[in-house]
């Protein structure tokens, strides 16, 4: 087993003929193919880190945005809820308002047909009254109910009690003094004088009196001085009876059903 | 029997020789070049890579990984002299079992070649790393006297690498051809399979033997290098027991 020299030194130089060969063939082109695979993934890499950052921060600033977007939608639901709610209660004030205009002039209407309804039950029970007052004494006394109205008149106006006539008195001192009688029938020419008579005798003077007639006044006898009034009339006895009415009718409910609303 | 490829003459001029151990070298030679050359000339950097490219890639890159492992530093510097070693050994070897080849690896002569290039390489690259006074230096530690073991040991290193090479190949075929004679059948592949792994065995050995010399004779100037040697001798003292 000897080593052969020429073939010694051939496979030296076949090796190193090698190295150089496949250094140039070989490695260098697989390291600089290797290297740059290497170089284009670390670049890819770092694309995709800056990448995943850049979504990142999208992704946080997009989530900002919905938070505000969220935060500002509640607001504006706050808000509208809110001048929803003032609106409704405007609406309803508004509502109770027209409501109580309404009930209010209901009720006014309610009022003015039942003071319409009283004034026209008051004329009716007057000149009911009136007329049965009238053939009462016409059929029992033998005179008319006028004649015993203007006598319980001058009957009255003869029993003024001290004040009363003072007051009366006290309101004839001026230039013009005039008393006035008031019927809502016509007088006599005869009971004219009579009640001429007794009201210059109590009342002391010369006085004019003049003579009126006037139909609202209802049955019976008004005088009347600047500033002073003494009557006697059906009236004051019918409203009584007016109040008295009224009070029925309010007990029967007339006011409860005005106040329902409909 | 033909024990060495060097024996059987093709061809003969006066004293040169070609024999049978220079052109199955020239051979390899080329088919080396030129696959690499053919697979290298359309590499592509993105995939989708061809099984060729991803083949050598993947035989650049181990080889790589353990030069990384044993020296550390400056792959590239040391990876065509290294791999190249290992390639063509490793070639060799498994063109062995090819019937009419004679691997070169099979000649004292090649292996002997192959180990002065690492005789030679080993101070080459220490030089080229640490200076001239610098690799010599090593010699006279820890003591001059220490310069004939020195040398002794680099020598015989050396003729352990070609010899224990070449034992392995020579003796993997000449065990085949023998079985062959006595038992033609079966017994020969198993055989052929364990010296096809024996082959690759030795020439994986072979380079890391070579980077583990040259490791050594960069040792010296940092700390991180030492410990490689550290451990790159105990690699040394388990690899020569095979």
């Amino acid at each position: 087993m000897q080593i052969d020299g020429f073939t010694f030194i051939i496979q030296i130089i076949n090796f190193l003929v090698l190295v150089a060969l496949l250094k140039h063939f070989f490695y260098s082109r697989v390291i600089e193919a290797m290297n740059k695979r290497e170089a284009l993934i670390t670049t890819r890499l770092q694309e995709t880190e800056q990448q995943r950052q850049t979504a990142r921060q999208e992704a946080e600033t997009y989530r900002q945005q919905r938070l505000a977007l969220a935060d500002q939608r509640e607001a504006m639901l706050a808000q509208t809820r809110k001048e929803v709610e003032a609106e409704r209660k405007t609406l309803l004030a508004m509502a109770r308002t027209e409501v109580d205009d309404i009930r209010t002039g209901w009720q006014e209407t309610v009022r003015r047909e039942q003071e319409l309804f009283f004034q026209d039950l008051h004329r009716r029970a007057g000149h009911l009254a009136c007329e049965a007052a009238r053939h009462t004494l016409h059929d029992l006394a033998n005179a008319d109910l006028e004649q015993q109205t203007l006598d319980i008149f001058i009957e009255r106006l003869r029993s003024l009690n001290g004040g009363e006539r003072q007051k009366l008195l006290t309101s004839l001192d001026g230039p013009d003094s005039a008393v006035t009688i008031r019927t809502a029938f016509e007088i006599a020419p005869g009971r004219r004088d009579k009640l001429t008579a007794a009201v210059r005798e109590q009342l002391g003077r010369q006085l004019e009196v003049q003579f009126e007639t006037e139909p609202e006044l209802g049955f019976g006898v008004e005088l009347e001085t600047p500033g002073r009034k003494l009557a006697w009339s059906l009236d004051q006895y019918l409203g009584s009876l007016e109040e008295a009415l009224a009070e029925a009718i309010k007990d029967v409910g007339v006011e409860t059903r005005v106040g329902e609303p409909s | 029997m033909e024990l060495s490829p060097d024996s059987i003459i093709i061809w003969q001029w006066q004293s040169i020789v070609l024999n049978a151990t220079i052109l199955y070298t020239w051979l390899m030679m080329a088919g080396l070049v030129l696959g690499a050359g053919w697979v290298t000339r359309r590499l592509s950097v993105e995939p989708p890579l061809s099984r060729a490219q991803n083949l050598l890639e993947v035989v650049v890159s181990t080889i790589r990984d353990q030069i990384q492992d044993i020296i550390g530093d400056k792959v590239d510097h040391y990876l065509p002299f290294i791999g190249t070693l290992f390639l063509f050994i490793s070639m060799s070897n498994l063109l062995g079992l090819v019937p009419g080849f004679h691997p070169p690896t099979g000649s004292l002569s090649t292996t002997a070649a192959l180990a002065t290039c690492v005789f030679f390489a080993v101070p080459i690259y220490g030089i080229a790393q640490q200076g001239v006074t610098g690799y010599f230096k090593h010699y006279l530690e820890p003591s001059p006297f220490m310069l004939p073991f020195h040398v002794m040991g680099e020598l015989s290193r050396t003729l352990a690498l070609a010899v224990r090479l070449f034992g392995n190949v020579m003796s993997g075929s000449t065990v085949v051809a023998i079985l062959l004679s006595i038992v033609p059948l079966f017994v020969p592949v198993v055989m052929q399979l364990l010296e096809l792994l024996i082959g690759q065995i030795q020439a994986y050995i072979f380079a890391v033997l070579t980077t583990v010399y040259i490791a050594s004779a960069l040792q010296a100037h940092e700390e991180k290098e030492r410990s490689q040697n550290l451990r790159s001798s105990k690699g040394d003292s388990h690899l020569n027991t095979l």
